[in-house]
């Protein structure tokens, strides 16, 4: 018997049971819509996680006091410690001591009370360095930034971010008004480039106040930690390229002017957006391989189903199957009949599966507001899984139809 | 579809043939020591009550089981020895099966079922469709070959089967109760068919309880208990 034959057979028997053709089908579909569906979820979430931390500032290092590796003596919190002064930031500007690191921006950051006559507004405000604006990617949208003059004579000035300036000044032109400060009156000078509507984390840089860091230190931080101490610095490597480069020249620079011997001991932390980015991306992943798993068992189920119908249907065609092989039918044709009918049932189902799966992710984003990314390799890999199903799960029923005697298949009734 | 008779050439020669089933720890004697031969021309009824081991003898016949004792040659051919493969072949050229039940495909015309053993046979489509076209007319269906086995009479049924039994021109047309399950006009039709193809002759060899039937033969073999009880 032909290829052709067996598959104008196959097709014909498909046809002959079609309710349960429909129902193995349908059983596939579902695990293989379900597959694509949750692979394109996660690659979803997975590149929208990525742009977003891409949003807050690319090749970022930030160090902040105390250490989350202490194994000796008594040390703060992260970021609660007062172990990084200016002279650290100055220190990790020098290019020689550095040459990995683009930029430094110091931080002092509190959260304070912006007063506009009537209007007031409590925001974060950083006391930081012109590197600022460079070290955050961000622009200005209006005005000017900081420069280093406004540094150098402690100048009470403040830029302040879109949402922030909303809130105060409503649609009224912000520069060169006065707002105060905690008290301290300050002129607007600038504000800054929105990053843009959407998620809590961006609408957060969008509300922020940024002033001199020398004002900051002279107004606010000594009152706060009584000494010229950092909450953080903020680095900007050369690029993606040397970002360990950097890190490491932080590392090695601190512990240096620190008098540290031991890394153990750093009184420090350096974190990477990079380290952020691929912890937020395992996450997703974490979250791919989850769903994805569920898929997988959906698709086990289909595939059981395939192997049971395709059992009741060897039981069912006995009769069939002897007559067969007394009109001269080898054990090998039968095998394949049996094997080319759960091919088909798993590719149909497969086909229609994907089908479906391409649909979803073209409607399912604007029902959901997530995006949905399925990866060709997915579709593909769809079709494949499905007729192995078929074929996997047809071996076993296949090879009973194949072994079965011709005397005992004509004798049942 | 002529073939020359030769009442000296023998089709079927069964020597000392036995066969033992296990059912459960119990081993059932179905057949003892069978010998017989059936020359190829011949038309031969092998009757016996139930049990006798009749169906047993029919399917070893029949190449759809082999003996546990004894030799069995079917056209000089020793069965016995050959793997199920070659049984595959030796079922699909050598013999037409007939049987009680019809045994035909419901959601198949009765063209495509006639069509089936040319199918396993590996002939192309054309071929296939001329004689099957062919099988049917010579069985008097000619006009219902595109009818399901559903729109036609269990006469017409047994009428397609034998049709299906002769597309492949067998050395031997071999039918377990072929009247069982039809009444006698229809019998007698069923009969009559095979009464034309052995005068033109075929070798048939009917399995049958019913002396009727055995009568048209030409030659009756009693079977009891697992033995032939003559030969005449």
């Amino acid at each position: 018997m032909t290829w052709r034959m067996t598959l104008t057979s196959a097709f014909e028997a498909v046809q002959w049971h079609r309710l349960r053709s429909l129902l193995t089908v349908v059983g596939i579909l579902i695990g293989i819509t379900a597959v694509m569906i949750t692979v394109g979820i996660g690659e979803g979430a997975q590149a929208t996680v990525a742009s977003q931390i891409e949003s807050l500032g690319s090749n970022l290092l930030t160090v902040t006091p105390g250490s989350s590796s202490s194994t000796a003596g008594v040390r703060g919190g992260l970021g609660s410690a007062t172990t990084l002064t200016l002279q650290d930031a100055a220190a990790l500007s020098n290019p020689k001591v550095a040459p990995a690191i683009s930029e430094v921006a110091p931080i002092i950051a509190g959260s304070e009370t912006l007063t506009f006559g009537t209007t007031t507004w409590t925001t974060t405000v950083d006391g930081s360095s012109p590197a600022w604006l460079s070290v955050r990617s961000r622009s200005m949208e209006s005005g000017r930034f900081i420069n280093n003059q406004d540094v150098q004579s402690n100048a009470p000035v403040i830029v302040l971010g879109a949402l922030t300036a909303q809130e105060l000044f409503g649609a009224a032109n912000p520069i060169g008004q006065t707002i105060n400060v905690k008290s301290i009156p300050m002129t607007v000078i600038g504000v800054l480039t929105p990053i843009g509507s959407g998620s809590a984390a961006q609408s957060n840089q969008d509300d922020i106040g940024v002033i001199p860091i020398s004002t900051a230190e002279l107004y606010f931080a000594k009152a706060a930690t009584g000494g010229n101490s950092l909450q953080s610095i903020l680095i900007k490597a050369q690029n993606s390229q040397v970002l360990s480069a950097a890190y490491q020249e932080i590392n090695h620079e601190l512990l240096m002017t620190h008098q540290i011997s031991s890394p153990v001991n750093a009184d420090f932390t350096v974190t990477a957006e990079q380290s952020i980015v691929s912890a937020a991306t395992s996450v997703s992943t974490t979250l791919t391989y989850l769903l994805g798993s569920v898929a997988a068992i959906s698709l086990l189920v289909g595939g059981i189903g395939v192997m049971n119908i395709m059992l009741v249907s060897v039981t069912e065609r006995t009769r069939e199957i002897g007559l067969r092989k007394a009109l001269g039918a080898t054990r090998i044709d039968i095998r394949r009949q049996f094997l080319v009918e759960a091919a088909i049932l798993g590719l149909t189902g497969g086909a229609i599966g994907v089908a479906l799966g391409e649909i979803g992710q073209r409607v399912l984003p604007k029902v959901i507001g997530y995006s949905i990314s399925i990866p060709a390799v997915a579709t593909v890999g769809s079709l494949v899984i499905a007729i192995g199903i078929g074929l996997g799960f047809g071996v076993y029923p296949a090879a009973r139809a194949a072994k079965l005697s011709p005397l005992d298949a004509l004798r049942s009734e | 579809m002529v073939v020359l008779v030769d009442s000296a050439t023998p089709l079927v020669e069964l020597k000392n043939v036995s066969k033992s089933y296990k059912l459960g720890s119990v081993t059932v004697e179905a057949l003892r020591g069978v010998t017989c031969t059936i020359n190829e021309g011949e038309y031969v009824a092998i009757i016996g009550p139930s049990g006798s081991g009749k169906s047993t003898l029919m399917h070893l016949i029949g190449c759809l089981d082999s003996p546990s004792g004894g030799e069995y040659n079917l056209a000089s051919e020793s069965v016995a020895e050959l793997d199920d493969f070659e049984l595959a072949d030796i079922r699909n050229r050598r013999i037409g099966f007939i049987f009680q039940q019809f045994n035909l495909l419901a959601p198949m015309s009765a063209l495509r079922n006639v069509e089936l053993p040319l199918l396993y046979a590996g002939i192309d489509k054309k071929e296939r469709r001329d004689r099957a076209t062919a099988a049917l007319a010579r069985v008097g269906l000619g006009e219902r070959s595109n009818h399901k086995p559903t729109e036609l009479s269990g006469g017409q049924q047994q009428r397609v089967a034998i049709a299906r039994a002769l597309v492949v021109n067998p050395s031997l047309l071999l039918a377990d109760e072929p009247t069982g399950n039809l009444d006698s006009v229809a019998a007698r039709e069923v009969l009559e068919i095979f009464d034309e193809l052995n005068k033109s002759g075929r070798t048939i060899v009917v399995i049958t309880h019913d002396d009727e039937v055995a009568r048209h033969a030409d030659r009756i073999i009693h079977i009891r208990d697992g033995k032939l009880q003559s030969a005449s």
